[in-house]
């Protein structure tokens, strides 16, 4: 018998039983649909952790800090470090980057210092404005990319590289709308004109905040003839000499990156001048009078996803704190995941049933036609014939189980993703993945094209399973007693 | 559960020749029927052989005679045994389905064969939409499709009025007769038996006697449709 013939006459008698046939289906197509939609969700949690990695910025980065010995105002913030037992705290200085830098896997390691600054072109004003110091070579290593000019160069002093977002934060102070303006360029609420030109514009740096609010002011503190009276502080001409490309990261993006060296520079001039002037001269208040000698904030670039849990732990074990966006990423997965293995399992049960059905039918199925079995054998059906006869009708019940069942759970998966229904939460996404944020909506149910695939031919094989014992009992009748006149 | 040994057959030598018809006459429980399905394969005998062609049928496997099925006898039974799902056509051409001749051929063979068994206007039907004749007659043309060497009919019309009776019998007589195909009709029937060269009477499990039928019956009726 041909396989053409074969699968002719199984449609046709699955056809003619159409009633049981499509409960027995119904059953494949719950048990199908509730497995799809279970993955699909897991899936779709996978897609939504993919996602928020790639909103934490790079994931290859770790973040490394060491506030020991920073007093930020009043507020005593430390985060011990130094579990050394005695032994002096280990100092997040260049020597400490050099042995980063030993750890297998890592690139590069930088500081990425920060201060607040004072820029001013022509009426128009940044103010305390969040700047970094960096090490010249290690920008392109944290994927920082020139959309414009180029990056810092070893050996730059004013030279300065904007973020993607930075040329937009000038703003003028006479405008009352500045900081609105600021805030919906920012948000993409609004189109970005640029007030400056940045790399023509004459641009002005201080990290006095009285250079830009305080003039008047100075004016009348200045006393020539005091000696001990504050000096007025000179600007510094600074020179952009890159706009940097979108990070989709916030504080990246919205930074105006110095040389590393230059801005130490800067911080001592600083710490200095509000010393001898008795001035709090913004940020800089907050190192004031302390001994602070290495860096508080680290970034180590490693070479791959692979490395980066290695390099942290190893980096822990030198004594300091840190921190990589995967990790966080890890622990949420893993406590989705066995929420999702719950619901899988709910799935596996109910297509157990259905299988069970397929079976029950068959078997009824070859009770009923016991005769007909019978008379093919005696006009000279094969064993084999007989066999694949009844095979492929439950391997049919479980393949269009299979596809109604996958139809059915894209119809879910939309329902689920447009209309808002969510089975399981993800706890923390919220958190992370703000709807508003970029028109990027979390999604609750992901059905891939192997996932499909997949499930119809699970269906198709479980439909094979449950028909093969049925299908043995079949060829196994004795076409004598099944043809016997009634 | 004291298993009881029931002798079905005893002491059976016939030999069964090409183009011939015999007919097995027997009561019921005589044995006839038992005799009929170690002839066609279905039974094994405990003891003894069964030779087609000078081989023993009895040491085929089930593949072997699913061939032997297939491709040397034709069957007819009582209550005609028609698949109800196929139509008409369909089960004339099921034979050749399990031979695997191409759709093509069976169903050019399959329409002849219906042609000659007086139905062509009812190929399309299912067997549930024909008349105890008409099904008998699908399945007579179902019979001899394979161009079988031996055709067994088993009361092929125990279910059909005395007309009709005429008209089956005719119908496979003639195509046998045709065709030079070994017949052997069993039934209780003594009425029957008239159409056969040769009557078998068995009585318990024993051929009673081997009767010659000198006066055949011959007869001749026009198939309905021609």
């Amino acid at each position: 018998m041909s396989s053409r013939d074969i699968f002719g006459m199984c449609l046709r008698n699955l056809f003619k039983r159409k009633l049981r046939t499509f409960l027995t289906i119904l059953g494949v197509v719950i048990g199908t649909a509730c497995i799809v939609v279970m993955v699909s969700m897991g899936l779709a949690a996978d897609a939504n952790f993919q996602k928020m990695l790639e909103n934490f910025g790079d994931i290859t980065l770790i973040n490394v800090w060491d506030y020991s010995g920073m007093n930020y105002g009043s507020t005593v913030n430390v985060i011990s470090s130094s579990q050394g037992g005695g032994a002096t705290p280990p100092k997040l200085d260049d020597n400490m980057l050099a042995k980063f830098e030993e750890i297998p896997g890592v690139v590069v390691a930088t500081p990425l210092e920060r201060g607040n600054l004072y820029f001013k072109s022509g009426k128009n004003v940044m103010d305390g404005y969040m700047c970094y110091g960096i090490k010249a070579e290690a920008m392109s290593a944290m994927g920082l990319v020139p959309a414009q000019g180029r990056l810092l160069q070893e050996g730059d002093q004013y030279e300065v590289v904007f973020g993607f977002y930075a040329e937009a934060m000038f703003r003028d102070p006479n405008d009352p709308n500045g900081w609105d303006r600021q805030w919906m360029v920012q948000s993409e609420q609004m189109e970005y004109v640029p007030l400056v030109d940045i790399f023509n514009d004459k641009i002005t740096m201080s990290y006095d905040q009285n250079y830009i609010w305080g003039n008047q002011n100075m004016e009348q503190e200045f006393d020539p003839f005091d000696e001990n009276a504050p000096k007025p502080i000179k600007p510094y001409n600074i020179n952009v000499v890159g706009l940097l490309e979108e990070k989709k990261d916030s504080m990246l993006d919205q930074g105006i990156f110095f040389d590393i060296e230059i801005f130490k520079r800067l911080r001592d001039e600083g710490q200095k001048q509000s010393q001898s002037n008795n001035q709090e001269y913004g940020w800089y208040s907050a190192i004031k009078g302390s001994q602070q000698t290495g860096y508080q904030e680290v970034y180590v670039k490693c070479a791959n996803i692979d490395v980066v849990k290695q390099v942290n732990d190893k980096i822990k074990e030198l004594g300091f704190s840190s921190y990589y966006p995967a990790q966080q990423v890890d622990e949420l997965r893993a406590s989705n995941q066995s929420t999702q293995n719950l619901l899988l399992g709910v799935g596996i049960m109910s297509l157990i049933v259905a299988a069970i059905g397929i079976a029950n039918t068959m078997i009824m199925s070859i009770y009923e036609r016991t005769r007909e079995i019978g008379v093919m054998k005696v006009i000279g059906a094969a064993i084999r014939d007989i066999r694949w006869m009844f095979l492929l009708e439950s391997a049919m019940i479980g393949l269009l189980g299979g596809l109604f069942g996958v139809g059915l759970s894209y119809f879910a998966s939309y329902a689920f993703n447009n209309w808002g229904i969510s089975l399981t939460s993800q706890p923390g996404m919220e958190y992370y993945m703000p709807e508003a944020e970029e028109g990027v909506k979390n999604i609750v149910s992901l059905i891939t094209p192997w996932l499909s695939a997949l499930a119809l031919a699970f269906a198709s094989l479980v439909g094979l399973i449950s028909g093969y014992f049925p299908a043995r009992r079949a060829t196994k009748l004795s076409a004598l007693s099944a043809i016997r006149t009634e | 559960m004291g298993e009881e040994k029931i002798i079905a057959l005893d002491d059976i030598n016939i030999t069964f020749e090409k183009g011939r018809t015999y007919c097995l006459l027997g009561k019921s429980g005589s044995g006839k029927s038992t005799l009929l399905n170690m002839l066609a394969g279905l039974e094994k005998p405990s003891k003894g052989t069964i030779l087609f062609k000078g081989k023993p049928l009895e040491k085929l496997n089930e593949t072997q005679l699913a061939l032997y099925r297939q491709k040397y006898i034709g069957f007819v039974f009582q209550s005609y045994n028609l698949l109800p799902t196929l139509t008409a056509l369909e089960n004339v051409t099921l034979p050749l389905i399990f031979r695997k001749v191409s759709k093509k051929n069976r169903t050019k063979r399959a329409k002849e064969m219906l042609k000659s068994v007086g139905l062509s206007d009812r190929a399309r039907h299912k067997p549930s939409e024909l008349s105890g004749g008409q099904q008998q007659r699908v399945s007579i043309a179902r019979a001899f499709i394979n161009n079988p060497s031996v055709v067994f009919a088993d009361e092929p019309t125990g279910n059909l009025d005395t007309k009709t009776t005429l008209e089956m019998m005719g119908l496979i007589t003639g195509i046998a007769r045709e065709h030079e195909q070994t017949l052997i009709i069993v039934t209780h029937n003594e009425e029957l038996a008239q159409y056969a060269d040769q009557i078998i009477h068995i009585r318990d499990g024993k051929i009673e006697r081997v009767e010659d039928n000198e006066v055949k019956m011959d007869v001749v009726l026009p198939a309905e449709e021609k």
